[in-house]
């Protein structure tokens, strides 16, 4: 991310020439020899983006212009926030789930196998007292000839053995968990809003590095416009110098008689060296300009055209709304508003119900157990009337039961309810230092606007002053008064000047949307002609 | 060393009715220079090689303007101005040329347009045990003399792109500017002394 230091140093070594006929910036790159491999290696003034794709030099006419705010609603469609927004889906899911936890879980099973062979004869004791008692003879289909309960038996009688088919069913109805069912819900509603501020704490996030980029990159357009004036100034001083003292290597053979003698010929020579570091420095403002504007690019993702650039020519400062407040005001915003504040709350309430959580653990589950199953083997007499027959082969069964679940690992339950109040307590002194911390961000953030905007009104002022310099200097120049040497030293501070306003304006805007990021909510808002 | 390359090609002008090439010319002058000074030849013969190369007046008229402004500017003491320019410039050059001994010229080649040429060379030599190079070009003049006989003459010499003919103008219009013909009569004379002290 393009930073101000960097554009300080980008031209805090000195603009050395004055603007007052700025030449019209070139339309167009020049055709390059056929031997130059980029058009790179052309001056840096004339340099043309190679297609809207290419982020550096003069951009295609044809793009599309965006204004921030539409940038920052493409932003807000990239990837990264829409990956936040996945999860905050998947955690409302978890929530859903926890809010059916109480709703029984039935649990099937059911196996289809070889059966075994078995048929029942009822047959009448006679004991002598002429009633007798009934009785039922039960074996295996050839009379005993082998016994079913033996392994060579089972698989002696498989081929007449049949099919054996049983299903159960059981499950639990809870009647209590003793709070374990409402505290995992409410753990995953605290786990749904902490996603939501995670996806508000993206978005932000990204907000704040668009403004910085989109100030960036008109910083970057600023320097660039200025070096432009600059090279103009530098241009017709050198066509004025060449012709007072000559054009330099190639005039060898002129008539000393002709041009001025007063005209140092050291002068040509200087704005010579102003021209090579004014294209230094003009290719330098191009790279940060390309920096910036892949930078957007890269923010504002797939769905913003291809290649767009910014609606806006000129850095203005932007402006706030509802006027500056004192810093108190924006600090208890940031306690409301700031997704990093309202995070560290959530957290507080998400510890404190997986407290409750663990102490409701040492209690049990109460609830009513229910079983249902069904067993048949076809080969097996079903008709098995005696009380003394356990009839393994063919039934039905349903009962219900009241039970409980009580599992009796209260040592582990007690170093768990002690590492939750431990988390509970963290996460509380992590609520604390976050209001802290954010107070911190609200007052640097604070603090740097208010310079900045010192910074920008003092110089306003000082680019009028030394403005005054520079026409004082034409001026005495246009009466064989004054040198180069002064002439360039007042455009090199008017210059310097101007760039320090626009960086002030940068820092401004830039301590604007750091603001805005720290209450947690935009405070500014574009002004200028492309503004909405 | 400079001073080598910049006036070392001192020689009886190339007698011809019709322009020589310049750079055989200098080259000539260059070439008889070297085998004076190599030949310990005495300081009157030198400087007769060297005035014939160099022409003194137009170059003091040069820094003054030129033909049509000089007069104006240095009135009534131009004769004694350029006097002194001459012996300032010679004194150089001599004083400059027997410091010299591990000098190599090339000559690099010469334009011309109609009567003038520029001649290009490349002086090397060594300084503080590393080798440097000077590039040094000679504008001559193609002169007719009264006898009808014409001869090359160097009437500015530019080094590394600076021109001696520009540099003196602005020095001596600034001096004129302050301090008038007296005052730049006066500094010539001083610069003069400080050379003779030396010596």
């Amino acid at each position: 991310m393009l930073r101000a230091s960097s554009l300080c140093v980008l031209l805090g070594a000195g603009l050395l020439s004055p603007v007052v006929d700025a030449a019209p910036p070139p339309v167009a790159a020049p055709s390059a020899p056929e031997d130059t491999p980029t058009p790179r290696r052309a001056s840096a003034f004339d340099a043309v983006a190679d297609g809207r794709l290419d982020p550096y030099g003069r951009r295609p006419a044809d793009v599309s212009r965006l204004g921030l705010d539409q940038i920052v609603r493409y932003a807000l469609e990239n990837p990264a926030v829409k990956s936040a927004d996945e999860q905050v889906t998947a955690m409302r899911a978890q929530l859903r789930k926890a809010q059916f936890a109480w709703v029984p879980v039935i649990e099937t099973s059911a196996t289809l196998s070889p059966g075994v062979n078995i048929r029942c004869d009822d047959v009448n004791l006679d004991d002598g007292s002429g009633d007798g008692f009934d009785f039922q003879y039960c074996r295996s289909r050839d009379d005993n000839s082998f016994d079913v309960n033996t392994i060579d038996g089972y698989f002696a009688q498989l081929a007449d053995a049949g099919v054996r088919f049983e299903f159960r069913a059981d499950m639990v109805i809870p009647i209590t968990t003793f709070g374990k069912i409402r505290n995992t819900r409410k753990l995953a509603e605290v786990g749904v809003a902490l996603k939501e501020l995670e996806k508000g704490q993206v978005e932000q996030e990204t907000v704040l590095r668009v403004q910085q980029a989109y100030a960036a990159l008109l910083l970057a357009r600023d320097t660039v416009g200025i070096l432009r004036e600059a090279k103009g100034i530098v241009d017709k001083a050198q066509r004025r110098i060449e012709a007072e003292v000559g054009g330099g290597d190639d005039d060898w053979d002129a008539d000393p008689s002709e041009g001025d003698s007063l005209r140092d010929p050291d002068d040509l020579i200087k704005v010579k060296l102003a021209a090579i570091e004014l294209e230094q420095l003009m290719r330098q403002a191009l790279n940060v300009e390309s920096y910036a504007l892949s930078a957007l690019w890269a923010l504002a993702g797939d769905a913003a055209p291809p290649g767009f650039d910014v609606k806006a020519s000129k850095l203005r400062p932007m402006a706030i709304e509802g006027g500056l407040q004192r810093p108190a005001d924006y600090k208890q915003m940031a306690v409301a508003r700031r997704p990093e504040a309202r995070m560290a709350s959530a957290a507080v309430k998400a510890r404190e119900f997986q407290e409750k959580l663990a102490r409701s653990n040492f209690l049990p589950d109460l609830g009513i157990a229910v079983q249902t199953g069904i067993a048949r083997s076809n080969a097996v007499d079903q008709d098995m009337s005696q009380l003394y027959y356990q009839d393994g082969f063919n039934w039905t069964r349903f009962s219900a039961a009241l039970a409980m679940r009580w599992r009796w690992d209260f040592h582990f339950k007690t170093f768990d309810l002690q590492t939750a109040r431990a988390n509970t307590r963290a996460a509380m002194r992590q609520e604390e230092a976050a209001a802290l911390l954010l107070g911190l961000d609200v007052q640097q953030a604070y603090g740097d606007l208010v310079e900045a905007k010192h910074l920008v009104d003092t110089y306003d002022e000082a680019v009028d002053l030394s403005w005054r310099l520079v026409v004082s200097g034409q001026q005495k120049d246009s009466v064989g008064g004054g040198n180069a040497t002064e002439l360039l030293r007042n455009l090199e501070k008017w210059y310097k000047r101007r760039f320090d306003y626009a960086q002030a304006i940068f820092s401004y805007n830039d301590a604007l949307a750091r603001l805005s990021r720290a209450v947690g909510t935009q405070l500014g808002r574009e002004t200028g002609p492309t503004a909405p | 060393m400079l001073a080598l390359a910049l006036f070392g090609a001192a020689s009886t002008a190339q007698a011809a009715d019709s322009p020589a090439s310049a750079l055989e010319a200098f080259k000539s002058s260059h070439q008889s220079v070297v085998g004076l000074v190599h030949d310990k030849a005495s300081s009157e013969k030198i400087e007769a090689e060297v005035d014939a190369l160099l022409d003194y007046q137009w170059i003091a008229r040069a820094a003054l303007g030129g033909e049509r402004r000089y007069a104006k500017k240095c009135d009534p003491r131009c004769p004694e101005y350029e006097a002194l320019l001459a012996q300032l410039i010679r004194e150089n050059y001599l004083k400059r040329i027997r410091q010299a001994d591990s000098g190599t010229v090339e000559y690099l080649g010469e334009e011309v347009r109609k009567d003038k040429a520029k001649v290009d060379t490349r002086v090397t030599f060594e300084k503080d045990g590393e080798k440097q190079t000077l590039e040094i070009s000679y504008v001559m003049h193609w002169v007719t003399g009264e006898d009808g006989k014409g001869q090359w003459v160097a009437r500015n010499i530019i080094t590394d792109g600076v021109s001696l003919s520009k540099t003196y103008r602005y020095e001596f219009g600034k001096i004129l500017r302050d301090e008038g013909i007296d005052g730049l009569i006066s500094r010539l004379q001083t610069k003069l002394a400080d050379i003779a002290k030396a010596d």
